[in-house]
């Protein structure tokens, strides 16, 4: 299957899954500078409140809700979403399975100018007047229906068009991701020797897919409320502002582990190419996984412990919440039993990869002192929470994502990345992020309100300041030594070590064929013969053993 | 080649325009749980009459009917939930 | 397969409308005054038109197995003007509707009637705007390599018209 002629005009037109993906991390990737800088800012004005951020300025209150409101939005629909699942979904899913490309390549280009569409809209609400969206990245009303309570006007409606179109990309990204996986795995290719990146990118597009009708339903009816007057969320006109919570989370809790599943599926196929090992309990995660996924529907409303709902259902949701901890717990007992007497090399993927379950596990321990709302009525809207969320989403987008950058770039690029920058950049980043975020659960337990400017106005909170210093300081560095990270990618996209096809002794089918991959990824579709991780097999001549490689071949016994 | 399977599109559409028939009916001659129960059930039969019938869904692969049905059950449990809040008011 | 993974998603979209129009329906009073005021027996004719044009959408498609394109012109022409005469009919209402002060903004009741049939109407527009380059097709005789697009396309006609199988008693006969 050719690429049609405007396409070797413009890669824009580019209906290869390769150079999707790569446009898709492009544009991810910008986005995170953006979410970095508004990070910084959020940082600056709560240790220092009420002067001027070196680079920038003052910041007004309502500039300060913008920036909370769109660091969360950018971070969780225009970073995570598009690195973790679009980028490396498109990227490996048709490799890993052996195909040529999706099943759907003009889908899949339309899929990403959805997005590129909906990223340009929202950049430009932030120059309308009234700036962009600031009710929070969960837009409660009716602060966000009205445009009297916030100010912003065009702001808020080009972000719910935004978020919309990103939905209608992603739905798009995962009937194509479905299909593909589905129809057209190579000869040989059972569901059970698909790598486990392969099921969790599956089970993250089908949670995805099915979860996010009712915010979309919801979206509309916000935008109606805000543009047309109707009275959905508004309580004067009969109307029902829970109701969007309700519409929000039930999306918003399977989103987060839509988020987290393609990162433990990063994880899980670095752990076993640096450990030479298979990976402990194959079905076991499998099964966890959809169990995990099925769960998450259920328990939405932990986010809604104290909003005057119902207080009835904060049992049922409790008990959910608690359960899904077990599927996960699972993952990681897995992950870690595959380190167990695994002859490691600490190469900087492994670095990232055990990385992303230290502090996985640290944030999956809090999120367990949520889930009970006997708990969560007093650090709801605390920074405990934030420091939860970041513990496991960092770990699961930034963590993970760079060990899969740093793991795959070889195979994307063609061209090995530097292993010291590399290396120093795991511990700077690993030091610095704890350094940011455990102080951030005293700071929450000593009762520090979510989305305040000026912590300084409240005399309970003055005893805390010195750690939101530190906390700062330690965020500049944090941001700071992401810096190495960028030398290095685009030192190592000129002059880096040119990699050879499989660099890592890895099993799985892309590393049978160049870095890059021709455009039709293999020179005739491979045949698989077994799981992806048969490391360290007694019986191969050597500590991996590809999944095409036929055992009996002379190629097998030579090499 | 299909031709033995084809379901009768038109006798299909007869039931379906029957089925209205009968939901109007009943919403004027029934108390109102009654009528309520027999619109709903009409509703049911036609949406399946159409799934099963002009989408083909009985002559495709088992699992297309988890597609259809998972996501129904998720819509079930929304309602579902969201009853304390909104119905039972505290 | 992959229309219907759309399709599946397409559910919640409407379910989590639905649901919501549920809920709060049941939770409050005062609907059945609301909802007196619809026209109902545009909306009678227009559940007709609706469920005689999924007829024609799936002789449509078996006038494609069957290999008779004139058949297959006609029944998509028919599924078309029938659509359109759903939406004209819809547009009628509207007016009627907001003629007699029944905005959007008109209390919760409307939110939602204007809310769903809106978004049903929008999906409608885009069944007629995808019949229509088929017929187009199938009348310039190109549509040959891609004959499956027309049970595609019924496939999406078809999950439209259920929708408002459920729209129609909620809104107008409850």
């Amino acid at each position: 299957m050719g690429e049609g002629p405007l396409a070797k005009k413009m890669r824009i037109f580019s209906t290869d899954h390769k150079v999707i993906a790569k446009q898709y991390l492009s544009v991810g990737l910008f986005w995170a500078v953006i979410g970095a800088l508004t990070a910084y800012m959020i940082r600056w004005q709560l240790a220092y409140p009420e002067t001027e951020v070196p680079g920038w300025g003052f910041i007004a209150p309502d500039f300060y809700n913008m920036l909370v409101t769109m660091h969360g939005t950018i971070m969780v629909f225009f970073v995570a979403m598009p690195i973790l699942l679009a980028a490396f979904g498109n990227f490996l899913i048709p490799l890993m399975i052996g195909a040529q490309d999706m099943a759907f390549p003009r889908l899949n280009r339309l899929s990403f100018w959805v997005f590129a569409l909906a990223s340009f809209i929202l950049l430009t609400s932030f120059f309308v007047p009234g700036g962009a969206a600031s009710a929070g990245w969960t837009g409660y009303p009716p602060l966000s229906a009205k445009v009297a309570y916030t100010g912003v006007n065009w702001g808020l409606n080009l972000w719910l068009l935004a978020l919309a179109l990103e939905f209608a990309s992603f739905l798009m990204g995962g009937v194509n991701f479905l299909t593909t996986a589905i129809n057209l795995r190579a000869p040989g290719m059972t569901f059970f020797r698909l790598p486990l990146l392969v099921w969790m990118e599956l089970t993250a597009a089908v949670i995805f897919m099915l979860s996010v009708g009712p915010l979309i339903a919801g979206a509309v009816m916000l935008l109606m409320d805000r543009v047309i007057g109707t009275t959905f969320y508004l309580p004067e006109g009969g109307g029902e502002p829970l109701l969007w919570q309700h519409l929000f989370w039930f999306f918003g809790h399977p989103e987060v582990y839509v988020i987290l599943l393609p990162g433990l599926g990063l994880v899980l196929e670095v752990i076993p190419a640096f450990s030479r090992k298979p990976i402990f309990g194959y079905r076991a995660i499998i099964y966890s996984t959809i169990a995990a996924g099925m769960l998450s529907f259920v328990v939405w409303a932990h986010h809604q412990f104290i909003s005057g709902m119902d207080p009835r259902l904060a049992m049922p949701f409790s008990i959910t919440t608690i359960i899904i901890s077990v599927p996960f717990a699972l993952i990681v007992f897995a992950m870690i039993a595959t380190l167990w007497r695994g002859s490691i090399s600490f190469s900087t993927p492994m670095l990232f990869a055990v990385g992303t379950l230290a502090v996985f596990i640290a944030g999956g321990l809090t999120g367990i002192f949520n889930g009970s709302a006997a708990v969560d009525i007093y650090i709801h809207d605390t920074y405990f929470i934030v420091a939860h969320f970041h513990f496991t989403l960092f770990s699961a987008v930034f963590f993970a994502g760079f060990a899969g950058l740093y793991f795959w770039f070889p195979k994307m690029f063609g061209r090995m990345m530097n292993e010291t920058l590399g290396k120093i950049h795991f511990w700077l980043t690993f030091v610095f992020f704890n350094a940011v975020f455990i102080p951030m659960h005293f700071v929450g337990l000593g009762g520090m309100m979510r989305r305040i400017a000026n912590p300084m106005q409240y005399e309970f909170l003055q005893p805390l300041q010195p750690l939101n210093i530190l906390i700062t300081v330690a965020a500049i560095v944090l941001l700071l030594s992401q810096l190495l990270f960028v030398i290095n990618f685009f030192w190592s996209l000129r002059a880096g070590k040119k990699a050879e096809s499989n660099p890592w002794q890895a099993n799985t089918l892309e590393w049978s064929t160049l870095s890059p991959p021709p455009h039709a990824n293999f020179e005739k579709i491979p045949t698989v013969y077994r799981s992806p991780y048969e490391y360290s097999l007694p019986e191969a001549p050597q500590d991996w053993l590809p999944q095409d490689l036929p055992l009996t071949s002379p190629a097998a016994a030579r090499r | 080649m299909a031709e033995a399977h084809r379901p009768n599109y038109f006798l299909v559409w007869i039931w379906l325009v029957f089925l209205v028939i009968v939901s109007i009916t009943a919403s004027f001659v029934l108390p109102k749980s009654a009528a309520l129960l027999l619109i709903f059930l009409a509703a049911l039969i036609k949406a399946v009459l159409v799934l099963l019938n002009y989408m083909h869904l009985k002559f495709e692969r088992p699992v297309l009917y988890a597609l259809v049905i998972i996501p129904l059950l998720i819509v079930a449990v929304l309602i579902f939930a969201l009853f304390p809040d909104f119905v039972f008011h505290g | 397969m992959g229309l219907w993974w759309f399709l599946a998603s397409e559910i919640p979209v409407f379910g989590g409308l639905i649901a919501s129009y549920i809920v709060v329906r049941l939770g409050s009073s005062g609907w059945f005054e609301a909802s007196s005021h619809l026209n109902f027996s545009l909306a009678l004719v227009n559940t007709f038109v609706l469920l005689t044009s999924s007829l024609t959408m799936v002789l449509a498609f078996a006038a494609v197995e069957d290999r008779n394109p004139k058949r297959l012109q006609l029944n998509l022409l028919l599924t078309l003007l029938l659509g359109l005469t759903f939406l004209a009919i819809k547009g009628f209402e509207y007016a009627g509707e907001i003629a007699h002060g029944f905005t959007p903004g008109a209390g919760i009741f409307w939110s939602f009637y204007y809310g769903m049939t809106g978004l049903h109407a929008l999906h409608v527009l885009g069944g007629i705007v995808v019949n229509m380059i088929l017929l187009v097709a199938a009348l310039r005789e190109t549509l040959k390599p891609n004959e499956h697009r027309v049970e595609l396309a019924g496939l999406y006609w078809h999950f439209v018209d259920i929708v408002w199988i459920f729209l129609f008693p909620l809104l107008y006969l409850t």
